[in-house]
């Protein structure tokens, strides 16, 4: 009971740590991908910024809109994108709903934001925001598939594991890292599954190259073209999450290890070393998958991200999945 | 634990749930934060549509995009309703020859 109580009494404090962490990263990625682009950038702490001026900024809502779920929608998209992380190591700790939900629940959740994202723009009666709906949407499917290859993938490794239950759970995960579980064939399909899971990463948080969706120069930001002020707020703040939470998903299934160990610490030092470590990897994820994506690529026609997705993302994966299945048999 | 326990993954549902409540009420204390009521005049509330005129007929319809891009699949759909029982239990008896098909190669 006195468990239960404290993981709940836990659950605002790491939603609130994850929009703030959140933020910052969007920070650095803004900086950094300005500095790639020979430019000056915001500063590091300019989203925060941003948030604090849209809260100050009238919320209007139109006229032909349905409103209510017009009005809920933005909320709704930030909660269950909140709730994801409950279920992932965050920190380098297990996940804060241990026991609770797994890799294949993770992923279900993971429509959520996107559906109510797709629900927001449609109610807004807005022809720039149903368009960008739709391409939320079309984006959704596409991406799902090579997420749900990765998940098989992982799971098949770590179900090989003597005495190992729960494969899809983000703890024996951890227990067992999934390069230490094949040879070199198979790591070979892993590292292309990570390549992969790296390019879902810019997808799901709707940034460039695969912003069809809200493509500030061609549909005004798409779905949320209505949105203003508070409610912009929690899209924006939204965006952010989205992207933790999915650079700490790969992170789980890719790089689950702890330095603490390592470095021989134990007790305080030990967390906080593993949490400065988990910031590291965190970092280096949304690197690769959203900093350089973004300062490198144009945007994409929504037909491209199709494309992408199902025939050069899915097909990837599932030479991956051929490569870790082979490298278990050789 | 409430909930399903596949032996492979687990998810219990009425936890999430209570987390997805408590992180609610801090969002809506976020958004409370935030400016609460707008001024109507100017066309503020006025749909985004490049500076032209909105049609008359307006956006309406929460379906509207649907339709619009899935057109084609919506006539190949509405051509198979054709609404006679006949057809109806026709594709009833194909698709459980089908399980059944499935279930007796599986079972072989």
């Amino acid at each position: 009971m006195y468990e239960t109580v404290l993981t709940i009494a836990l659950v605002p404090i790491l939603a609130a740590l994850s929009i703030v962490l959140g933020l910052f990263y969007e920070g650095i990625v803004r900086n950094l991908k300005a500095k790639m682009q020979s430019r000056l950038g915001p500063p590091v702490v300019q989203p925060f910024r941003d948030v604090r001026k849209l809260l100050k900024k009238e919320d209007v809502v139109p006229k032909n809109s349905v409103a209510w779920l017009f009005k809920a929608a933005p909320a709704l998209a930030l909660i269950t994108t909140l709730t994801i992380l409950l279920f992932l190591p965050v920190g380098g700790f297990d996940p804060l709903l241990s026991g609770s939900g797994d890799l294949v629940v993770v992923i279900y959740l993971l429509i959520f934001p996107s559906l109510a994202l797709t629900l927001g723009g449609f109610s807004s009666s807005s022809t720039y925001s149903t368009v960008g709906g739709q391409r939320e949407m079309v984006k959704m499917m596409s991406y799902e598939l090579p997420l749900a290859v990765i998940a098989v993938s992982v799971a098949w490794l770590i179900s090989g594991v003597e005495g190992s239950v729960a494969a899809f759970s983000f703890e024996a995960m951890s227990e067992n890292v999934v390069w230490s579980l094949t040879g070199p064939l198979g790591s070979l399909g892993l590292f292309i599954l990570f390549i992969v899971a790296l390019t879902v990463l810019p997808g799901k948080s709707a940034s460039l190259p695969f912003d069809a969706s809200k493509a500030k120069t061609e549909l005004a930001e798409g779905v949320k073209s209505e949105y203003s002020g508070r409610s912009y707020a929690l899209l924006y703040i939204t965006d952010c999450v989205k992207m933790l939470v999915f650079a700490t998903i790969i992170v789980g299934i890719f790089i689950p290890y702890g330095i603490s160990g390592f470095l021989g610490l134990s007790s305080i030092a030990a967390t906080v070393a593993d949490f400065a470590f988990y910031l590291i990897k965190l970092f280096l994820v949304i690197f690769l998958g959203s900093v350089f994506a973004r300062a490198a690529f144009s945007r994409l026609r929504i037909t491209q991200i199709v494309k992408f997705y199902w025939v050069y993302s899915t097909g990837l994966s599932l030479l991956g999945l051929g490569l870790i299945v082979l490298g278990g048999y050789i | 634990m409430i909930g399903l326990e596949t032996g492979y993954g687990n998810w219990s549902p009425i936890i999430w749930l209570v987390s997805l409540i408590v992180i609610a009420v801090l969002i809506l204390f976020l958004r409370s934060l935030g400016k609460k009521d707008y001024k109507k005049e100017g066309g503020k509330d006025e749909e985004f549509f490049s500076g032209n005129e909105p049609p008359e007929e307006g956006f309406r319809g929460d379906y509207w995009g649907f339709f619009e891009v899935f057109e084609r699949y919506y006539k190949y759909m509405e051509k198979m309703h054709s609404g006679l029982i006949n057809d109806y239990m026709l594709w009833f008896l194909v698709v459980l020859a089908l399980i059944v098909f499935a279930l007796l190669v599986r079972s072989i």
